[in-house]
């Protein structure tokens, strides 16, 4: 089961503009503060989202803990040739959370 | 019963006695539900309500998230079906000789009465309107006593269903805080006298003016929106094909999950489309009317050995995933079974029940007689007999995880400072009934699982 | 003038170099270095400073001026927000993708969140159009700023008030 859900529309004419969807289920963890200061916690979100479309990077996403729980990005491709959009999402405990799609016209 | 028969047949009347005997066979199948005080609750723990002494207090033990806290209030009415009634209305005293600080008055006010009702005061947002303007009620010349009793017990003077709380006949005021209050008010003058002040020109800012806005969070049917989608998808719909200790499973009796369709993102279950509409539905095994939730947790141990306790994640889930079967299709309560038609007047009966330390009843926000099609704060609040909607379990988006209309009920109990009752207790589910009743007559269709704040 | 990406990597040589004694040193020095959370567990990404938001705008912008958008930029948020933990925002920015001049970067940035910089967007000429939509955190009830930077550098600024409704129940 892949852990990145994605949606593009369903039918893609060639030179189209299309919206690629990703969400991720991921608990973007802050971190916690007392009296103004930072408490230790190994927090962990989601810092940084790829999408690549052929191979060639067409999108990148640099994120905070204000992106809300299970984050969600949405971009545009332009579907030039068929192919595989893949998206990786990076978190701050260096996992990857990745799933692709595929643009077919 | 058995005196009505005996009755009867001494007519001797064979029209009659037909009549009666008809009359007899419908009545002996509205069963008498059990309660909350009978039922074994197979609820996760957080959710049942349990009262307990933790370091020499008693507290109530509730879910972990979104700010339920733990305080008790079990000396006050609940939904309990055996909940003594909420104390009559009281006539106050105004004290002599306590001087108001307006200044007090004011921070009072911040905290509580403005969910209900607008200050003159720009700081003060979100404001609610389902009460009267105050902003220039110390034009109006009442006395200092009238606005005392107002905030003592305003059911003294507006009627034993007035909305608002009784502050002081609660105790959650004492007279000085009341006379905080009162001062506070009296300093509220227009200039001139009687034309409101201008607060704001924000549109937005006045629960008057306000636009009803909904943030656009996406098709609720979108596995990229609606995360809960993600975690149906992970948990119930394999679930649904795996065999429990009993070496049954969900699929051995219902029939596969298949491919999805534009209203089922779950995948098909050809067994189970429109199964969800037809619920809560009295459950003669158990004397009392079942959700689907309700049904999933004494259902799924019984045949598949699976647990599957109301309020967590598994029965949320599956809920959900048997739910939105019935998606587009209308709610179908059958109206015409004798045991759905009194379990929605019982729930009607709690739907009026002032309840709690604030002595509220869900009426008192959801009807127009209160703040239905109103704000409270800056929420809108729904109208039962317009848009209010049990489409449950939904994402909730503020705690990040899917809520049914028991912890949505729950939820409710906590600022009308009540205790809860377990997630699966009947008399909620008699609650349930009412408002799907409505739902059926007005032909509400069924959307699960929704994506909402 | 630093960029966003600069100050990462910088942060990252420095994580790199303090190593494994770097986990303790971090965990002593916070504030003063880096948080030792991320660096224990590898990952490379770590909480932004917590700054007024003219201090974030002059760390991503330096001295450039912010144009107002106007028409350049769609941006969609709500105007009242039912919770903080999810504000849905849209922004498409209508200025053309072309291999010598295309919109290299969309920034959200929330004046009065403790970390005014939300998220950072890159785009190349192959995404065709500069489109994002997320979902961020608010504070408090605050101006939303959805600001775009073109591969020359120029950039467009679009403000949102967002008001956040805090406790009640709703739903």
């Amino acid at each position: 089961m892949s852990q990145v859900r994605i949606r593009i529309p369903e039918k893609i004419k060639p030179g189209e503009i299309v919206t690629v969807r990703a969400l991720v289920s991921h608990p973007m963890e802050m971190m916690a503060f007392k009296g103004g200061k930072p408490v230790e916690k190994n927090y962990n979100f989601v810092h940084k989202v790829e999408a690549t479309y052929n191979g060639r990077k067409v999108f990148e996403a640099a994120t905070t803990q204000a992106v809300s729980q299970n984050p969600f990005v949405s971009f545009t491709v332009k579907a030039d040739a068929p192919g595989v959009v893949k998206i990786v999402f990076h978190d701050t405990q260096g996992k990857t959370y990745e799933g692709q799609v595929e643009i077919k016209f | 019963m058995k005196h009505l028969v005996r009755k009867l047949l001494s007519l001797k009347r064979p029209g009659l006695v037909a009549l009666g005997v008809v009359f007899i066979a419908a009545c002996a199948t509205v069963g008498t539900t059990v309660t909350s005080r009978e039922w074994v609750s197979r609820a996760i723990p957080q959710s049942q309500g349990i009262v307990k002494e933790v370091g020499g207090k008693r507290i109530q033990e509730r879910y972990p998230f979104g700010g339920f806290g733990t305080a008790n209030f079990e000396k006050w009415p609940t939904f309990a079906a055996d909940s003594p009634a909420y104390p009559p209305p009281r006539k106050g005293e105004m004290p002599a000789g306590i001087k108001g600080d307006p200044k007090k008055g004011n921070a009072l006010m911040r905290g509580t009465c403005t969910a209900c009702h607008l200050i003159p005061d720009a700081t003060v947002w979100p404001a609610g309107n389902v009460g009267p303007d105050l902003r220039t009620i110390g034009d109006r010349g009442i006395p200092d006593s009238f606005l005392y009793q107002v905030i003592y017990d305003p059911r003294v003077l507006y009627g034993a269903d007035s909305p608002m709380a009784p502050f002081g006949a609660s105790g959650m005021w004492n007279d000085q805080q009341i006379m905080d209050v009162v001062a506070y008010l009296q300093t509220l003058k227009g200039k001139p006298a009687g034309v409101p002040l201008k607060v704001t020109d924000d549109k937005q800012w006045n629960p008057f003016t306000r636009d009803v806005v909904k943030p656009e969070y996406g098709d609720p049917l979108d596995m990229t929106a609606n995360p809960v989608l993600a975690i149906a998808d992970n948990v119930a719909v394999p679930l649904w094909s795996k065999a429990g200790p009993k070496g049954q499973s969900c699929a051995g009796c219902h029939g596969a999950v298949g491919k999805p369709d534009a209203q089922r993102p779950l995948g098909v279950i050809a067994s189970m489309v429109g199964a969800g509409a037809r619920y809560p539905k009295w459950i003669a095994q158990h004397s009392r009317m079942m959700s689907v939730e309700d049904f999933l947790a004494v259902h799924s141990p019984e045949t598949t050995g699976h647990a599957m306790p109301s309020q967590g994640e598994l029965n949320l889930t599956m809920s959900i995933l048997v739910r939105s079967q019935s998606n587009g299709m209308p709610y179908q309560l059958d109206l015409n079974d004798a045991n759905v038609a009194a379990a929605a007047k019982r729930g009607e009966a709690l739907f009026q029940r002032k309840v709690g330390q604030r002595g509220q009843a869900c009426a008192d926000c959801h009807t127009a007689r209160g703040g239905g099609n109103k704000f409270l704060g800056g929420r809108f609040l729904a109208d039962v007999e317009k848009d209010a909607m049990v489409n449950h379990p939904y994402w909730r988006t503020a705690w990040q995880r899917p809520i049914d209309i028991r912890i949505r009920f729950q939820w409710c109990m906590t600022p009308l400072l009540t205790n809860m009752l377990p997630g699966d207790a009947p008399e909620y589910a008699d609650l349930e009934t009412f408002l799907i009743a409505k739902q059926t007559r007005r032909g509400d269709k069924v959307l699960v699982p929704r994506l909402s704040h | 003038m630093k960029s966003q990406q600069d100050l990462r990597s910088t942060r990252r040589a420095v994580l790199k170099r303090l190593g494994a004694t770097g986990v303790a040193l971090g965990a002593l020095c916070w504030g003063l270095v880096v948080p030792g959370g991320a660096a224990a567990q590898g990952g490379a990404g770590m909480p932004l400073p917590d700054e007024k938001v003219a201090d974030t705008l002059k760390r991503l912008f330096g001295d450039r001026p912010l144009q107002s958008a106007g028409e350049r930029i769609k941006f969609e948020a709500p105007m009242i927000a039912e919770n903080g933990a999810v504000v849905p925002l849209r922004i498409e920015v209508e200025l053309p993708m072309t291999k010598d001049d295309y919109v290299k970067n969309v920034y959200i940035i929330s004046d009065k969140n403790r970390r005014p910089m939300n998220a950072q967007f890159s785009f190349t000429p192959d995404s065709g159009k500069a489109s994002v939509g997320t979902n961020i955190r608010l504070g408090s009830t605050t101006d939303v700023r959805a600001i775009a930077e073109t591969s020359k550098g120029v950039i467009y600024e679009a403000r949102r008030e967002v008001k956040v409704t805090v406790g009640g129940c709703g739903g």
